[in-house]
Parts: C-alpha cells; structure tokens; sequence
C-alpha cells in the first residue's frame, strides 16, 4: 500500500472517530434532566430509596414520590396497588419535584461528588458519610451510584441508563 | 411567724413542683402510645389484642414495655375493605441476609416475629422466632387461594400499619391483604 493511501485511511479514521465523539456528545444529558429521571432513575428510587418507610415518608430531608410510595394526592392512588392493578404514572409535578428535591441537598463545594445524595447511601470506606438508611453502595462502582451520579452530573444518556437498569434489577431479584 | 409562714412556703413550694410537672409534658414515645387511641377489639392483651394497629410503637425499642421487642408485626386482612383480621394467612418474609420466615396469622390476623436470643415470652398463635432480621425485606401473603406479593422493598420499618394504614391515599396503599376485593 503506498504511503499517500495509508495517509487516506488515516485520515478517514480521525474523521469517523471525531463523528463518533460528536455523537456521544449529543448524547450527554444535562444534569438532573427530568425525562431521564422519569425513564431510567425513578425506577431505582422506587426501590432504593422512595419507600414510605424511607424517604417517602412526610417531612424527611430528600422527600420523594414514586409510584409505590407517597403521592402528592390521594386521587394519584385510586384502588390499592395489587396483583392486577398496576399504581398510576408519577405526574409531571410529583418528578419535578423529585427533581428540586436533589437539587435541594446539592453541596456548594464544586466537586460534583460532594451531593448529599451520592455519599450518604455510600459505604463510610468508600467516602461516604453516615446514613441513617444505612449503606447502600460498597463503593463508587456500584450501579446505583453510577445512575444516581450520571444523572446529577449529566452523563451519557445510554450509560446512565444502563446503570440504573443494572440497579433496579438488582433491587427487584 | 414561723406558724404563718411554713404553711404558705409549703403551698408555694407544691405549686412550683406541680408547674414544673406541667412544664415536662410527655415523652415522644408516650405520645406515639397515646396518638393509638383504644382498642376497638375485644381482647385486652396477649396476641390478639390491637389487630391493625402499628404493633411496634409499644414493642418496639422506642418505647419498650417488656421482652422482647417485635423483629416485625402486623395485621393481614383478607381483602383491602374487610374490618376484621384474617385468621390462617402465610406471610412469606425473606431478609436481606437470604433468611427466609413464614408465619401464620391468628385469628385477629396478627403476627409478629421475635428473636430467639431474647426468650420467647411474647410467643403464641400467630408468632415465629428468627434471628435478627437483616434489612430490606421482601414479603409476600399467601392464602389457599392465591398470593400477594409486595412490589417495594421493606427498608426499615418493623410495623406493617405505619406504612399500611387503614385509609387508601396518598401515603398509604391501605391495609395488608391477601385477596383482590371482588367486584
């Protein structure tokens, strides 16, 4: 192969490789977006956090609502939630709340690390700080803790997803 | 003097002890026990007693009566709107360490869990003995007829009706149940 086609290819691979990045780019989703949270987040904190025990319940700091916990209004939870009847959709308020309620324990130190909501659920070792929920991720690598921060600080969609997907199915083995 | 005055110092003395009595008031727990109000049933004590009631706020650490406290307790009813408990359900619990318990409930529909270590003297119909549960939980109730399992995850709490409250709303899917109401 002459030297001026090697030079070709080259080329022509930076190019696809610089529209891959582009692409990924576009990708990424703007911090604590809430189509996100509805789509891939909410799940998990139905099951790792929500729970009326927990932070569904009235007055606790980082208050949410989720299809299984706490509405915003009786009229949101028609008939009990059973076998065959599924609970109804969280509403745009009741997510925007969610949202203003993360943005609410955000720390002002400047490391997107350093959320109330990424160190407490995490293990003391890893960083974390004390939970009355008690420790929720061994570490850093955990798939909760990767949906929960990639959302927060806005990650690649795709990988936020796939985390939170891990999480969930974890949580409901 | 002395005959007028000790008198009176001694009512001054018995009113400031009784304002400072006032002052002290009554203790969370205390309050959480009175916040029950009466039994609507007709057992006074032992198992049966305050079906549908949140069983740990009076065996439980907050307010501790007597050993040993409530690991978990409950009432099941048959379905979400009957008034009185289901004798004879399974709650099927798993903790997170991978125990697995099943308890029957008695005739009030109650059960509740203790621990081994701590002598079985609150046992009976409707009790279990487990080792100190390891949380979340996972629950389900099972009957001849079929199974309700619980889609969340129980992470801290250890009475049924403190989440599971008698009205539907806003937070609460309403009483424990085993059967769908029928139509």
């Amino acid at each position: 192969m002459s030297t001026r086609r090697q030079c070709w290819h080259c080329m022509l691979l930076v190019l696809l490789g610089g529209c891959g990045i582009a692409a990924q780019r576009v990708d990424k989703i703007t911090p604590r977006d809430q189509s996100v949270l509805e789509t891939h987040v909410q799940p998990y904190l139905d099951m790792a956090c929500a729970s009326i025990d927990c932070h569904g319940a009235g007055g606790r700091p980082l208050r949410l609502y989720s299809e299984l916990g706490l509405r915003a209004d009786a009229t949101d939870r028609p008939q009990p939630i059973s076998n065959s009847h599924d609970p109804k959709a969280l509403t745009t308020q009741e997510l925007a709340s969610n949202c203003s309620a993360f943005a609410a324990v955000a720390l002002s130190t400047g490391s997107p690390d350093h959320h109330l909501a990424l160190l407490k659920p995490l293990a003391l070792g890893a960083g974390g700080i004390h939970h009355v929920g008690g420790v929720h991720w061994a570490d850093t690598t955990d798939p909760g803790y990767l949906c929960l921060r990639g959302w927060l600080v806005g990650d690649i969609k795709q990988d936020v997803g796939s985390e939170c997907a891990k999480a969930t199915a974890k949580l409901q083995q | 003097m002395d005959t007028v005055m000790l008198p009176l110092l001694r009512a001054c003395g018995a009113l400031a002890l009784l304002c400072l009595a006032g002052c002290i008031g009554v203790s969370p727990e205390q309050q959480l026990q009175k916040d029950l109000g009466p039994d609507t049933g007709p057992y006074n004590s032992g198992p049966l007693h305050r079906a549908g009631f949140p069983c740990t706020n009076c065996h439980g650490d907050l307010w501790w009566q007597d050993h040993p406290t409530f690991e978990l307790a409950g009432t099941v009813y048959r379905t979400p709107t009957d008034e009185g408990g289901m004798n004879g359900a399974e709650v099927h619990i798993t903790d997170a360490n991978g125990q697995k318990i099943t308890v029957q409930t008695n005739q009030a529909g109650n059960f509740f869990l203790v621990t081994s270590g701590a002598g079985n003297l609150r046992g009976g119909e409707g009790s279990a003995t487990v080792t100190a549960l390891a949380f979340p939980l996972r629950v389900s109730v099972k009957t001849g007829t079929g199974e309700q399992k619980m889609r969340g995850l129980i992470w801290r709490e250890r009475s049924c009706a403190n989440c599971h409250s008698k009205q539907l709303g806003a937070a609460s899917n309403g009483r424990v149940f085993a059967m769908e109401a029928t139509p």
